[in-house]
């Protein structure tokens, strides 16, 4: 930031000579805005305009840009146009520096006087403004209100060069005078989205009904009327000489059990999804927009108990099993859309059918054909208890484990439990087990285990693992 | 995938101007307030106004006209977080929702009105005359700079009192956080809607009572739903329920941070002549005043809890199943008030048996050097069975344990913090230490046990000063899992991967308790 902070001074003061010395314009005509916004805090904004510009060499000014823009990033095009520099200026106007820009020139001095209240006009000359303003009135030098007594200071006029608000100019040289198509371009910060979805499930039915929402945040500190908006889902690399040089890799979410396959409909940039919004809006400052763009009724979604136990260990106390919520988002299983990354709220209808809210995870960006597993919470009734009854050498080298699980559950209805157990390590084998088990993968076994209402279920087995 | 934005797309293609068209048209219809709401408070600790979930559902009553209108929903919890929120009972689909946090600020109201038109109101302070004059703002909100028809003035520099009036509010700027929904709606009419959301602040826990009765055997189980508010909103006459068991959560369903534009005057140097010789600060230093909130009071200590008893509002639930969660509906409305905490009683259990047991655990690595006699601690186990006197869910929360002394009074026994436990589990909680039933243990040898074992040979003595029969559990720490037990006195059983040994001690009686176990070096 620091270094970015020099580069537009330097700008600032190179650019200054030939920047005064071109006429200034400030196009007032209303900008057609499109914004591509990314998922992490970044946007692209076009802004397209026609603007009446006299041949020569012409300073256009822009103040209605981002508030948060990048202007190392700014971009303009016209035809008939040649930029000659840009500015991104962010001397800001306030009453000191307009008091510091007033030195050697005159302004009004208004004292009013505290006996009698009346007022004395008189025409001073600021001599310097270092800690105290220094005047020069007639031919006395005086301090401003030095006495106390009120005293206002009526200045002529604000300097060109100190704005309200931080404001981008492009100095242009122009072929011809007359009307154009201009189009500004760059990346602000400040603008960001994700998505939002609420699932509504029917555990009777084995139905979920989904409805995903593109949440748009705005906190860039200006508003975009009436525009053009996409949303481009996926990272997209921005570390312009700033941040960590090593590109950061996709974290692992575990939501995703089955990457989808299926090519789908909105459109895509490179590997990304392009989501655009149906119609023009607008995205006001301080605002959160919401803005509905899936909504899919009876999604085959089933309930299943899981309990992942990691290596061989015993718990004092009975553990919950974990309650997760499957489906896909494959055309035909009546979703058939991508879901962007966002979070999943998963609602359950209680006794009276009032949805009410219970659990929620989140999701990476998901193609269209993935199969999806959302971790709810924990069953209040569905528990599981690890004992690791021996721990014994075989041979040299390898290492048998027996363990007893003790799954209970105090609902009404009976349960299955699907249970992994890792930790199996170096040509694990089976030695015995009282249930027959799937190998998930060479490090875990998986077992469904069914559990009775009201009732236990106790699995053993032993294996052996080691070189 | 059905796109929502069908009412829209319909108005695209007869031509109508598009949403942002429609919305300069909308008609604004203001929700003043809900006309119901109900309260669901999830498990956990509400520390403050950003941590602790519930869900509050709302019901309102709407007029809207046919075509395009915005909803502004007034009076929605400070702490909402407002991408959660539903709304439904409308004739056609939300297309569109915002949140709006431009809050109205002195310093916001001086941002947009930059380049605005705007009077100055001077007042002489000596002959009280004001003055009005048209001005427009030129820099705001740090140091505001005005023109006037005399040229640019800086404003409250001067020294005498000087203000701004501004015609109307500008747009987009409200007193607080603001939910609204654009609809299209194909008649007029009034519809009923329900609005949910999720918001921070709230959070509840379980406290248990239990008074062991003078016969020592059994004791009284009083159950304590504790409910927070740590918001800044009261919620009146709401329905309340509470679900125990743990969700899982992303921690993103937190209220917007607003930050509201502050202003502070900006001036050059004003400091007179005096002020400078003293090295006073002058008054053109920003002088941020933060309100700061007094801590929330704790909650009430469960002991108190029998006193509150009279004052319950909700004596019984009704318990139900949401999903493998438990649903605990009070049995009236109630009202939350902004930081209130407020305990209302949902289980109570008379005559509840109970087993005491001294718990030793014998450190892996050796006894500190010489057998010094050490202190048990003391476990209290129920079963939660309806043949044990309970047999119902017992949320997760803490436990407060008393029992009666010689002449009657009420001692406290201990504290221990509970997790959910399910019907048929144990219930155990850890009261404290005990100095009446000790154990001494004592490593008597140690030799080589086959290759890189050693196989060690324990004596603990364990002494009973109580006056009544005592169970000891015994329990040797593992130093790895390939632990043997090579010799025993009676068959041990594995708890939490260690061995251990259930041993009855008459009141009195001093035992010597010897066995070896073999482990790894």
């Amino acid at each position: 930031m620091k270094q970015l902070l020099i580069a537009g001074a330097w700008l600032l003061a190179a650019g200054s000579a030939s920047a005064q010395a071109a006429p200034l314009e400030t196009p007032t005509s209303t900008p057609r805005l499109s914004i591509t916004i990314y998922n992490n805090n970044l946007a692209l904004v076009e802004d397209h305009r026609t603007l009446d510009v006299a041949a020569g060499r012409r300073r256009l000014e822009f103040k209605d840009v981002s508030a948060q823009i990048k202007p190392e990033t700014v971009a303009m095009s016209g035809a008939g146009l040649t930029v000659a520099e840009q500015n991104f200026d962010y001397d800001l106007l306030t009453p000191e520096k307009l008091m510091e820009k007033a030195v050697g020139h005159e302004v009004q001095i208004v004292r009013t006087n505290p006996g009698d209240g009346k007022q004395t006009i008189e025409t001073a000359t600021v001599l310097s403004a270092n800690g105290g303003v220094v005047l020069k009135i007639g031919d006395r030098i005086e301090v401003l209100r030095d006495d106390g007594i009120p005293t206002r200071v009526i200045f002529n006029g604000v300097p060109e060069n100190l704005r309200p608000r931080p404001t981008l100019s492009v100095t242009v040289d122009a072929d011809r005078s007359g009307p154009r198509d201009v189009t500004l371009s760059y990346l602000t910060t400040g603008l960001s989205w994700k998505a939002d979805y609420v699932a509504v499930f029917d555990e009777n039915r084995q139905a979920l009904d989904l409805q995903g929402w593109i949440t748009l945040t705005n906190t860039s500190g200006t508003s975009f009327n009436d525009v053009d908006a996409q949303l481009v889902a996926g990272g997209v690399d921005n570390s312009l000489g700033e941040g960590n040089p090593y590109p950061r890799f996709p974290i692992r979410r575990l939501t995703q059990t089955l990457a989808g396959s299926e090519p789908s409909s909105p459109s895509r940039l490179g590997d990304f999804y392009i989501y655009p919004l149906h119609e023009r809006t607008t995205v006001a400052d301080q605002q959160t927009k919401q803005v509905g763009f899936v909504e899919a009724k009876a999604v085959h979604a089933q309930k299943i108990y899981e309990y992942r136990a990691e290596g061989f260990q015993s718990l004092e106390q009975a553990a919950h099993a974990a309650v997760a919520l499957e489906f896909s988002n494959a055309q035909a299983k009546g979703l058939g859309a991508p879901m962007p990354a966002g979070v999943v709220r998963v609602y359950l209808r209680d006794a009276k059918g009032e949805a009410k809210f219970a659990g929620e995870d989140s999701i990476d960006h998901t193609p269209q054909g993935s199969d999806l597993s959302l971790k709810l919470g924990e069953a209040f009734d569905v528990t599981v208890q690890p004992t690791l009854t021996a721990q014994e050498r075989h041979g040299a080298s390898r290492t048998a484990s027996s363990m007893s699980y003790r799954l209970r559950n105090a609902g009404a209805a009976p349960v299955t439990i699907d249970l992994r157990q890792d930790g199996l390590g170096l040509n694990g084998k089976v030695l015995r087990e009282s249930a027959p088990s799937r190998r998930i993968d060479a490090d875990t076994l998986g077992w469904d285990v069914v559990v009775p209402a009201n009732g236990e279920t106790v699995l053993t087995f032993q294996v052996e693992s080691g070189s | 995938m059905k796109p929502l934005a069908g009412i829209v797309l319909a108005l695209g293609v007869t031509g109508a101007p598009g949403w942002d068209g429609a919305r300069a048209q909308a008609a604004e219809v203001i929700s003043p307030g809900p006309e119901t709401t109900a309260l669901v408070v999830y498990p956990g600790r509400a520390d403050g106004p950003y941590s602790g979930l519930a869900l509050i559902v709302e019901t309102r009553t709407v007029d809207l006209p046919a075509g395009p209108s915005t909803i502004r929903f007034r009076r929605v919890a400070d702490t909402i977080a407002p991408q959660t929120a539903e709304i439904d009972g409308l004739p056609t689909p939300v297309s569109e929702r915002d949140f709006d946090y431009d809050l109205l600020t002195p310093g916001s109201l001086l941002t947009h009105g930059v380049d605005q038109s705007v009077r100055l109101v001077r007042t002489n302070p000596k002959t009280g005359a004001a003055t009005e004059t048209p001005a427009v703002i030129r820099a705001a909100p740090v140091g505001v700079l005005v023109q006037t028809a005399a040229g640019v003035e800086a404003l409250g520099c001067g020294g005498a009192p000087e203000r701004i009036v501004f015609d109307a509010i500008p747009p987009g700027l409200s007193d607080k956080p603001t939910l609204s929904a654009h609809v299209i709606t194909p008649s007029a009419g009034r519809y009923k809607l329900t609005v949910r959301y999720l918001a921070s602040g709230f959070g509840w826990r379980a406290d248990y009572v239990a008074t062991i009765r003078p016969d020592g055997k059994s004791l009284d189980l009083l159950g304590w739903l504790t409910l927070q508010n740590r918001s800044a909103d009261t919620l009146a006459d709401a329905v309340t329920e509470v679900v125990a068991g743990r969700l899982a959560l992303t921690g993103e369903d937190r209220p917007v941070e607003t930050a509201p534009v502050r202003t502070a005057p900006d001036c050059w140097d004003l400091r007179t002549w005096a002020q400078r010789m003293a090295n006073v600060r002058g008054f053109g230093v920003a002088n941020d005043a933060y309100l700061m909130a007094p801590p929330p009071a704790p909650p009430p200590a469960p002991m108190m809890a029998r006193a509150m008893l009279s004052e319950a509002i909700v004596t019984a639930e009704k318990r139900s199943n949401l999903g493998d969660y438990k649903l605990y509906t009070l049995n009236e409305p109630t009202t939350l008030a902004a930081r209130q905490t407020k305990q209302i009683g949902f289980l109570r259990h008379e005559d509840v048996p109970f087993d005491i047991a001294y718990l030793y655990r014998v450190e892996a690595s050796g006894e500190p050097p010489g057998p010094a006699a050490t202190a048990t601690r003391i476990e209290l186990e129920l079963r939660n069975k309806t043949e044990r006197g309970l047999g119902e869910p017992l949320p997760a929360g803490g436990a407060t344990v008393s029992a009666p002394d010689a002449q009657g009074r009420m001692l406290l026994a201990g504290q221990a913090s509970v997790r959910d436990t399910p019907v048929g589990l144990p219930w155990r909680l850890t009261l404290g230490w005990s100095r009446l039933v000790q154990v001494t243990p004592r490593v008597v040898s140690a030799r080589p046990d086959g290759a890189g074992r050693t196989a060690s040979t324990v004596e603990a003595v364990l002494s009973n000063a109580r006056g009544e029969p005592v169970t000891v559990k015994l329990r040797q720490a593992a130093a790895s899992n390939l632990w043997k037990i090579v010799d025993e006195p009676s068959p041990h059983t594995i708890e939490a991967g260690e061995p251990q040994w259930i041993i009855r001690l008459a009141a009195g009686e001093r035992r010597t308790f010897r066995y070896q176990i073999s482990q790894e070096n």
